[in-house]
């Protein structure tokens, strides 16, 4: 054709924008062949959505730092275009833009082909490239792209179709790949650009839906052709745009854009199809043992009908021009027996034995396939990004750590020790307990954290012990996943986080809770750093956010208030203090939400702890003088040592100490600082205050100063704030290459002669401070590991009840076991076993203690009487003397007429009441109880709800908080 | 304010400031140390509530039957043969029942207030015959473990009474220790079924000892055991006391002075040799005995040491020690041309008082108590507490460190029961009680150690924690 014949050819302008998402691997070739076009393009823009593997420079290589944009990792493709056409002006004469991503590369003559038929038909808007694979040059990817009424995409390709241009010509299409998608300018803008609910999956087939019901069309051009690796949907990259997984964004993708684009008369049929088609859907996974495929189908249906006003406003938006061009649209959707066709195949494939035939291509997410080639190109795949990743490899040293550190508590045959009593039963005897259904005597409130552990035990195969040492035994390596996770929000750098995380999980807090079985405080020392990022998220989140993270802080306040309620109290006065201190809309009711709701989940219990006021400085386990120590030294809290079996000497943590105050002198980040030493001070001062305070054990039996691990905990968790932010301005300092915004400034110097000696001062300061840090992480692991994680736990332990006993008793039958120790004589009512864990926080009634107390005192004096006649009457059968069995002690019992000796040994004494032993009645059953266990299980689920995290939303996702680098204006080369 | 808040060298002077004062603070409620563990193991006095005590062959004997004056109501019974014999409800007065030859072992039993305390004994005094001489015996509560130690078969007739007065089947085990080793017998064991009694003749058991130790031990139950020894060829009859549990140390007290053959036993169950340091104390001093410091116990056998004249006729006590748990007895052979033997054995300090029932003095009888003080001075109150009568006022005795101290109970109208009480400050007492009567053809002697009285029983605090199954 001439050029006299149309009309006359517009100016055209074309800005070609790439976006790059760890996507090195084919950038450098996409970059090579845009800028060898044939149609040279106009400008051209970088976009780095927060590579790790180099993208970024690899951009700014090829196109000038001026021109590339860094944007954070969660940016979809959508939003990055936007975020860079909002900072272009627009040109001369009709602009298009040609949308690029990473991984697709165009061949030379591609952007000329498609102006060449831009310029014959002034209609047309969207023009898109035929596809080729990355690899196989021959394979047809995609010539245009429609879609079924159930949102199935249909490529109209067979699988792995050789491209002999068969499906050659410019062809109307329904949509077209935003790989080498080419749009006007102004047709962006009219209908809006990509939908950023869409971040992934069918963006691109809404855009064009939008497109042509606005009255454009989209063209799709083969004789540009362009090569794409599909890099995201064949999951060789992360999709870091949403936390979603892959098939559900899609199904869900797939479903909303077909509700949201058809007209209001074709809506109450594809409504029907697609719930229809969905359940259908889901029961076939089902039946091929496909739960999660299944699982995804059915809460991708979910939130599409729960949230019907996110349709109604999507509709509502693309409602001005939907109807003026549907008829041309439905044309090119799948026709609707498509559906019946494909069935109809893949039941006759599946009868011939043969594979199946699909032609939805594979623009969309599906379960991986291994194909020819490619393991080949899986180098960046999950292995890598996972073992890549610092904090799995912090997770992993920890864990060998912990592992070394601990070897003399593994492999054993009953874990216990300290103030943890033997680890027996299962789940069930947890749930058992928690509901009352084990009967035991007490009318009291067993601990929630009882049903924390169940809940835990259930998930781990009903292994109690397993859920306690996970919890115990490894809250070191969860302590430093939970920090690392946490100072996120304050560290860009990740490698930088790993030092902070580190000192903080191996402090001596730590340590000290695993040698004493103090599972209250471990568990509240991984939950601590987690409290810390909630609460920096609730006073600095935008309003949604805010809110749920106060939820969430809730939840987890709640079960750490369950293993330890100290932290309440403590975390309550810096709550209200931060309160007051911050004016913010809505930060009082977050507030409100975040401490009312353990007070909600917790009533009963809660409310009989602070009935004896003491009990809150006590934790779940026994409470036992040996484990403090003799005296808390004065220095002692100040360096975070809480005292008590297993724990390094101070000067392991001075450094980390050390380093905190270093960070005082810092310029930057001071309110950060001080808020970090506000709160460590704090707890430094509870420390002391409740390691001098003595508090009576739960049954009276004790009385010591309570461990001073909770609040020293907290006092932690405040240095790992500055912690972290020192590492981060130190990681900074020795990247940067140490000019402007040093951390350590020094003040005084002329500027110009004394730049350099000011250069190397402050890298010698960081490199001093790098040294002093490292030393607490290295030395706590290496005393650590040296003394292994020696105490009062043992991972070994011989069971109290002998064999003997729990052989000859029936149910109900009571054994009252006799311990003789230094600090005097001790004994436990046991039913038929050794107390499950929680058992022993639950307060026993005062009346038949103190009558068995005073029976076994009886019995062992030889004084005759009635002791016997007690015991009997309170079902107990059997007596146990557990070693070390005195020549005294056996003698007493043995002077006992109504008491028959069964066994006797150094190591064991048994004897038997010889009279009839009459159990006492159960108490009646209480019928609040199970109303209030149904309410609180009601309670936990609200919240669990309300904190979850929801979609991201536009409005959510454009403004994330987190921009950890500057966004610099592009200019246009 | 603002200076220093904002200047670069305040903020670190501050926190370092804020954590000397926590330091400080610290410092300052640092607790005094902690009370001594003695406030939390103080054990509390309780009287004792209920005692059964069973005499093993009481006929032809007076049985006496006492509880120190001050408990409350309650009853103590004597039952033989299913019979109520006697019962006594006052405390302070003596009991004395002549029980008729033939009769079966006597159960006691006590409850109330009428048990704290309770002290039953049995003696008999024969002028003539085989059995000859005065042979008395406390009547013992059942034990677990009974040690029994003095001559063998082979130098007497030994018969051992076993008698199960509880509720519970006993399943009895008999050890028998000689001069030459352990004997090992045919294994059987011994049943007894409730309220059953049984007499042994040791020498089916073990013909050939000398000298023996007896050890009755239950696996099940408990049986009270006592054994009679009737010397061969007249030379006196007497129950052997039960000895002290196997211990490093031993304090064998209650050796009357005078003439006569004193000779120590001493068994070991160890097994190994032993060797066993000697010290007498007398009198007038304690002592080495020269020529005798060490005896060697061979394994699981007895050994004897001739202390007759060690002591120059004073009465003593000895102190054995040795480095493994040893048993200790002493036979003590009387004067005349028909002699009588007596026997005591080690026994326990007597920290909470010790009742003897049945004396009796006054024309050819005696009593004499002998109390040794090894250690501290010791000051004991004795009440002597007469069958019928006004009870007289009790009268302090002092006995120095390291010295025995005898002293003769002073003469009532027929028998009489003795409390001996140490007083507050005393070291430990260890006694002895010593009854003889001149009758024709020579001095008819029994003896006992003193047996701590059952009086008191020391509760020890004992509180619940779940802690009972750590380790």
């Amino acid at each position: 054709m001439s050029s006299t014949d149309s009309p006359r050819p517009l100016h055209h302008t074309v800005t070609a924008i790439v976006v790059s998402h760890d996507g090195a691997r084919w950038l450098g070739e996409t970059l090579d062949a845009l800028l060898r076009q044939t149609r040279t393009v106009d400008r051209v823009v970088g976009v780095d959505n927060g590579s790790r593997d180099g993208s970024a420079a690899l951009l700014t290589g090829a196109l000038g730092p001026n021109a590339v944009l860094t944007l954070p990792r969660s940016t979809s493709f959508g939003q990055a275009v936007t975020e860079v056409l909002d900072r272009l002006e627009e040109t001369e004469g009709q602009e298009w833009i040609w949308l690029l991503h990473d991984d697709c590369a165009p061949e030379e003559g591609a952007l000329e082909a498609l102006l060449h038929v831009a310029d014959r038909d002034p209609a047309v808007a969207v023009l898109g490239p035929k596809l080729r694979d990355w690899l196989d040059r021959r394979l047809l990817l995609e010539v245009g792209v429609t879609v079924d009424r159930t949102g199935r995409r249909d490529t109209g390709l067979e699988p792995r179709e050789f491209d002999q241009g068969q499906h050659d010509g410019v062809r109307d299409v329904l949509s077209v790949s935003t790989a080498g998608m080419l749009i006007r300018r102004d047709v962006w803008d009219e209908v809006g650009g990509l939908d950023p609910f869409l971040p992934i999956f069918r963006d691109d087939l809404d855009l064009c839906w939008r497109v042509r019901s606005a009255g454009h069309r989209v063209y799709n051009v083969t004789r540009a052709v362009a090569r794409h690796a599909e890099a995201a949907a064949r999951r060789r990259r992360r999709i870091t745009v949403s936390g979603d997984h892959p098939r559900r964004l899609d199904r869900r993708n797939a479903m909303f854009v077909v509700m949201a684009n058809l007209p209001w008369r074709a809506l109450p049929w594809a409504l029907v199809r697609n719930l229809a088609g969905s359940l259908f859907r889901t029961l076939l996974f089902l039946l091929a043992k496909r739960p999660g495929d299944a699982l995804d189908e059915v809460v991708a249906l979910g939130s599409i009908l729960v949230h019907p006003t996110r349709l109604i406003r999507a509709r509502r938006i693309r409602a001005r021009s939907r109807g003026r061009e549907h008829a041309g649209t439905l044309r090119l959707l799948t026709p609707p027996g498509a559906g019946w066709r494909r069935l109809n195949d893949r039941l006759q494939s599946h009868l011939a034995g043969t594979g199946f035939v699909e032609s939805a291509g594979r623009h969309h997410a599906v379960t991986p396939v291994q194909e020819d080639g490619e393991e080949l190109l899986t180098d960046a795949g999950m292995t890598q990004r996972v073992l890549g990743n610092p904090g799995t490899l912090l997770f992993a040293a920890l864990t060998v750590v912990t592992l070394v550190a601990e070897r003399g508590l593994w492999g054993g045959s009953l874990l216990g020790g300290g103030a943890l009593v033997p680890v027996i039963g299962g789940a069930s005897d947890l749930w058992d307990l928690y509901t009352g259904g084990a009967g035991q005597a007490g009318g009291g409130w067993a601990p929630p954290y009882v049903a924390v552990l169940a809940a835990l035990s259930t998930v781990l195969f009903g292994k109690t012990w397993l859920a306690v040492s996970v919890l115990l035994l490894g809250c070191v390596p969860l302590a430093g996943l939970s920090a690392y996770l946490a100072t996120r929000s304050l560290v860009p750098g990740r490698w930088a986080r790993v030092w902070p995380a580190a000192s903080y999980a191996l402090l001596p807090v730590a340590t000290g809770a695993i040698a004493a079985g103090r599972l209250g405080t471990a568990v509240v020392f991984v939950l601590l750093p987690a409290y810390a990022a909630l609460a920096v998220a609730l006073l600095t989140g935008d309003r949604r956010r805010a809110r749920r993270a106060a939820w969430g802080l809730g939840l987890l306040l709640a079960v750490g208030t369950a293993f330890a309620p100290l932290v309440y109290p403590l975390t309550l006065v810096l709550g209200a203090l931060a309160a007051l201190a911050l004016p913010r809309r809505g930060l009082a009711t977050s507030v409100v939400i975040a401490f009312g709701v353990p007070v909600a989940l917790l009533l009963p219990w809660l409310a009989q702890v602070l009935a004896s006021p003491g009990r809150l400085l006590l934790e779940a386990g026994l409470h036992r003088p040996g484990l403090t120590g003799a005296v808390l030294p004065a220095w002692a809290p100040p360096l975070l040592d809480p005292g008590g079996p297993g724990t390094p000497p101070p000067w392991v943590t001075a450094g980390l100490v050390g380093v905190c105050l270093a960070a005082l002198l810092m310029r930057r980040g001071r309110r950060i600082v001080a808020a970090g030493w506000g709160v460590a001070l704090f707890g430094v001062l509870a420390a002391v205050l409740v390691g001098r305070t003595p508090v009576t054990a739960l049954n009276g039996d004790a009385r010591a100063p309570a461990w001073p691990g909770v609040p020293l905990a907290l006092a932690a968790t405040g240095m790992l704030v500055i912690a972290a932010l020192v590492a981060g301005r130190v990681a900074a300092l020795r990247t940067a290459g140490l000019p402007r915004g040093a951390a350590f400034r020094t003040a005084g110097l002329p500027r110009g002669a004394a730049f350099r000696a000011v250069g190397r001062a402050r890298g010698a300061a960081a490199l001093a401070v790098t040294a002093v840090a490292l030393s607490t992480p290295l030395l706590a692991a290496g005393m650590w590991i040296r003394d292994g994680a020696a105490g009062p736990i043992d991972g070994n332990l011989p069971t109290a009840l002998p064999a003997l006993v729990t052989a000859n008793s029936s149910a109900g039958d009571l054994t009252l076991l006799l311990r003789d120790r230094e600090d005097g004589l001790s004994f436990a009512v046991l039913r038929g076993r050794t107390p499950l864990i929680g058992e022993s926080d639950v307060p026993a009634p005062a009346g038949p203690r103190d009558r068995i107390a005073v029976a076994a005192g009886g019995l062992l004096a030889g004084r005759g009487g009635n002791d016997a006649e007690v015991l009997a009457a309170h079902g107990v059968r059997f007596v146990v003397v557990s070693p070390p069995v005195t020549r005294e002690i056996s003698d007493a019992l043995d002077s006992q007429p109504a008491l028959a000796r069964m066994s006797l040994s150094r190591a064991l004494g048994v004897w038997r009441l010889t009279r009839p032993v009459s159990p006492p009645p159960a108490p009646p059953a209480d019928p609040w109880r199970s109303r209030w266990l149904w309410t609180q299980a009601l309670l936990v689920s609200a919240v669990v709800i309300l904190a979850a995290p929801g979609s991201r939303t536009g409005a959510d996702g454009r403004s994330a908080p987190e921009t950890p680098e500057p966004v610099r204006e592009p200019t246009p080369r | 304010m603002r200076s220093l808040i904002e200047g670069r060298f305040g903020p670190p002077c501050l926190v370092l400031a804020a954590l000397l004062v926590l330091c400080g603070v610290a410092s300052a409620t640092r607790p005094a140390p902690a009370p001594s563990a003695e406030s939390a193991t103080a054990r509390r006095k309780v009287p004792v509530a209920s005692v059964t005590a069973v005499c093993p062959a009481p006929g032809g004997t007076t049985v006496g039957a006492v509880t120190p004056p001050g408990g409350g109501p309650g009853v103590a019974t004597l039952t033989g043969g299913g019979k109520t014999l006697a019962t006594l409800t006052t405390s302070g007065t003596l009991l004395r029942k002549k029980v008729p030859a033939g009769a079966g072992p006597l159960l006691v039993s006590a409850s109330g207030g009428m048990a704290a305390g309770l002290e039953v004994a049995q003696t008999r005094r024969e002028t003539s015959g085989g059995q000859r001489g005065l042979a008395g015996v406390r009547c013992v509560e059942p034990a677990a473990s009974t040690w029994l130690i003095g001559p063998g078969p082979a130098a007497a007739d030994v018969t051992l009474h076993l008698a199960n007065p509880d509720l519970a089947r006993a399943v009895v085990e008999i050890m028998i220790y000689a001069g030459e080793g352990p004997v090992t017998g045919d294994g059987d064991v011994i049943v007894l079924e409730p309220g059953e009694s049984r007499v042994i003749d040791l020498r089916e058991r073990a013909p050939s000892p000398l000298v023996m130790a007896v050890e009755v031990r239950t696996a099940f139950g408990r049986v009270t055991a006592a054994a009679r020894a009737v010397m061969r060829g007249g030379r006196g009859v007497d129950w052997l006391p039960v000895s002290a549990a196997p211990s490093t140390r031993v304090v064998v007290p209650g050796v009357p002075g005078g003439e006569g053959g004193r000779e120590l036993l001493v068994a070991s169950d160890a097994e190994a040799d032993t060797l066993v340091e000697v010290r007498a104390i007398t009198s007038d001093g304690a002592y080495v005995l020269k020529g005798r410091e060490l005896v060697e116990v061979p394994a699981g056998s007895v050994a004897t040491l001739d202390v007759s004249g060690g002591t120059s006729g004073r009465p003593s006590a000895f102190v054995l020690t040795a480095d493994r748990p040893i048993v200790a007895g002493l036979v003590v052979t009387g004067t005349g041309k028909k002699k009588d033997v007596a026997f005591t054995a080690g026994a326990a300090p007597i920290d909470l008082g010790s009742v003897v029932a049945d004396n009796r003095t006054g024309g050819k009888k005696s009593s004499r108590l002998l109390l040794t003080a090894p250690q501290a001075a010791g000051r004991v109150s004795v009440l002597v507490l007469p069958g019928e009568g006004k009870t007289p006022a009790p009268f302090e005795v002092e006995i120095a460190a390291a010295r025995t101290k005898q002293f003769s109970l002073p003469k009532v109208d027929g028998a009489f029961a003795v409390v001996v009480l140490p007083l507050p400050g005393s070291g430990p007492v260890y006694g002895g009680r010593v009854m003889d009567e001149r009758i024709k053809g020579g001095l008819a002697l029994t003896a006992q150690p003193l047996a701590p009285a059952r009086i008191w029983a020391l509760v020890p605090p004992v509180v619940e924690s779940f802690s009972a199954v750590l380790p």
